[in-house]
């Protein structure tokens, strides 16, 4: 237990620091609304524009109940502490865990799951309100037994993209200069976890392909539990594969790791 | 008493890549970057004992960092050997890391958005101390260092010298057997820098920790180190006591002359290299066994005001030492 208390406390360091700065925090929840709002006017001028029902195999309620509620799933697994870390092998910031008997990797995994907290808490309610308005309205279909499936699809989508995130920020061991690098690893993260819009729309061909990626397992495939998309068997195999992708990323990650390592420590920070 | 670090034969090589000035190279290095390889240190062997404070001397780029680096595990070495405390740094195993700590002035360990306590608490749960143990060192060390009122203050609101204090807290929170320390002094103003300098020699008698630190102040090596390491592009090359430095140099002198009126400086040559003139003075280096017939004839020919003879500074011994390059002195 004693060893494991460091993390802990890193866990509590990470959520005490995401609560320094409100105005920051506040901002960041707010802005990530602009790019759904101009979707829904997207798909709303799309939809009004043409004579068919459905576009794409959606039909139009659909198509802005996914939107709103993959909008909020992306903001509710986001990462981004690949700069962190990327800033940590720049700037040799490894050096002070690589001499303390503490591990990085668990370090920044709990240092961020601790910040990720209270975001997590509030993107949740709002997530919670809005997922029963369209359900009196629509009705989705919702149930506890979906509910619980849910919720458990999040938490797994949620470590599969920090690992993910961990191993993309293993780049930093090999190129001084990455930001183009990320830049590039988080558009496609966004694009083909289905953060932006539902990516079957993309064709049967596209939807193969993705089937041997992690990605849509991030918000495609918890955004199809709650609307309804899904049955039952398929949500088990889902969540299955959520858990098959995390322990491969952790395995990917920490051999890519390992790896960046050697390469850090004979060329020094 | 044996040594607690030993250091034999340990080299260090990067590779990096040039490129020469022009666009027209710039493409070239797109496509084909020659391999440099650059010896930061070279094969260099010392002894350190417990309880010592060695000061590690050297102009920017010799190789001191390089060397604290490999000794804290930092850095796998080329090649060479080394033991400290018993385990060979670069394993990196959990118990050796318990037993030291490594202190770099220019970097930081403490979470910049949150009061200095809360890293500090992170660290006594890092290095597994106990309650009792760790309310104690920390009395002590925020007394000694004056910083029981900043505890509770963010960090990033902190001056360099008080952040520079709450890191050298929270590197001997585990009773460290050995410190380095990477220019702690660095960016500090004079009051601090010998209050940071102070706190070192009475914890080293104290606790009887042994500390190796690199500084570009000459006063924090006089003032901490007996012993004082001088590395030069890589190699050793002083090794003793810092004001013995200038035995090495033993054989010449400093005259300082001052004259009533204007002399031809030219012809002072003569008697030995012409150091400075400024108007009416003149500072010129001597060998020491004509200094008497020098100032002789210097007395008789030119029109002196006023001289002096004097040893060759500490500083001016350590320059020398410096600008001689990679040619290895004797030990003293």
């Amino acid at each position: 237990m004693k060893k494991f208390k460091k993390y802990i406390k890193a866990f509590e360091l990470g959520l005490q620091s995401s609560m320094e700065y409100r105005a920051n925090f506040a901002l960041s929840l707010i802005s990530s609304v602009f790019p759904m709002i101009m979707q829904i006017f997207l798909w709303t001028a799309i939809f009004f524009n043409s004579n068919d029902q459905k576009i794409l195999g959606y039909d139009y309620v659909h198509m802005i109940s996914y939107i709103i509620i993959a909008s909020i799933i992306n903001k509710l697994v986001s990462t981004g502490f690949e700069w962190d870390i990327s800033e940590d092998i720049r700037n040799g910031g490894l050096n002070k865990f690589i001499t303390r008997p503490i591990g990085y990797f668990s370090y920044r995994v709990f240092s961020f799951l601790g910040s990720k907290i209270m975001q997590l808490a509030i993107v949740s309610a709002i997530l919670a309100i809005i997922l029963t308005i369209i359900n009196s309205n629509f009705s989705l279909g919702i149930n506890p037994a979906r509910i619980l499936l849910f919720l458990l699809s999040i938490l797994l989508a949620l470590l599969l993209n920090t690992f993910l995130c961990i191993l993309f920020s293993s780049a930093a061991f090999w190129m001084t200069e990455n930001w183009a690098a990320f830049i590039f690893m988080n558009l496609l993260t966004q694009f083909a976890s289905g953060g932006l819009f539902p990516i079957d729309i993309l064709g049967k061909r596209f939807m193969r392909l993705l089937d041997f990626l992690p990605f849509k397992y991030i918000v495609y495939f918890p955004t199809n539990i709650i609307n309804g998309k899904l049955q039952f068997e398929e949500i088990f195999i889902g969540i299955a594969l959520q858990c098959a992708w995390i322990a491969a990323t952790i395995a990917l990650g920490k051999i890519f790791w390992k790896i960046g390592m050697k390469k850090y420590i004979a060329v020094g920070g | 008493m044996s040594a607690i670090i030993e250091v034999k034969d340990l080299y260090k090589e990067f590779s990096y890549y040039e490129k020469d000035v022009g666009l027209k190279n710039s493409v070239k290095n797109l496509f084909l970057r020659k391999k440099l390889i650059k010896k930061a240190v070279k094969q260099i062997s010392f002894e350190i004992e417990q309880g010592e404070i060695v000061g590690f001397l050297g102009p920017n780029g010799a190789g001191k960092t390089t060397t604290l680096k490999m000794l804290s595990g930092i850095l796998y070495p080329t090649s060479g050997y080394a033991k400290v405390l018993g385990y060979t740094p670069w394993e990196r195993k959990n118990e050796f890391k318990r037993q030291f700590s490594i202190v770099m002035g220019q970097k930081n360990q403490l979470w910049w958005d949150l009061p200095a306590n809360e890293s500090l608490y992170l660290n006594k749960c890092i290095y597994e101390i106990d309650d009792r143990s760790y309310n104690e060192t920390l009395g002590i060390l925020t007394e000694l260092l004056d910083v029981k009122d900043l505890l509770k203050v963010q960090v990033r609101r902190l001056s360099l010298g008080e952040r520079m204090k709450m890191e050298l807290i929270a590197s001997l929170l585990h009773k460290p057997k050995i410190l380095f320390l990477d220019e702690p002094t660095i960016g500090l103003d004079i009051i601090s820098q010998r209050k940071i300098r102070d706190f070192i020699s009475y914890y080293n008698k104290e606790q009887k920790t042994t500390v190796l630190l690199t500084s570009h102040y000459m006063a924090d090596i006089e003032g901490l180190c007996k012993r004082t390491i001088v590395i030069n592009h890589g190699e050793i090359v002083y090794d003793g006591e810092l004001s013995k430095v200038n035995e090495i140099f033993d054989n010449t002198k400093i005259i300082k002359l001052q004259f009533e009126s204007p002399i031809d400086i030219k012809s002072l040559e003569n008697f030995g290299k012409i150091k400075e003139v400024e108007d009416l003075k003149a500072t010129i280096e001597i060998e020491k066994s004509n200094v008497r017939e020098s100032i002789m004839e210097l007395l008789g020919r030119f029109p002196v005001k006023d001289f002096t003879i004097e040893d060759i500074p500490v500083e001016e011994g350590i320059a020398m030492l410096y600008s001689k390059g990679g040619k290895s002195l004797e030990k003293i």
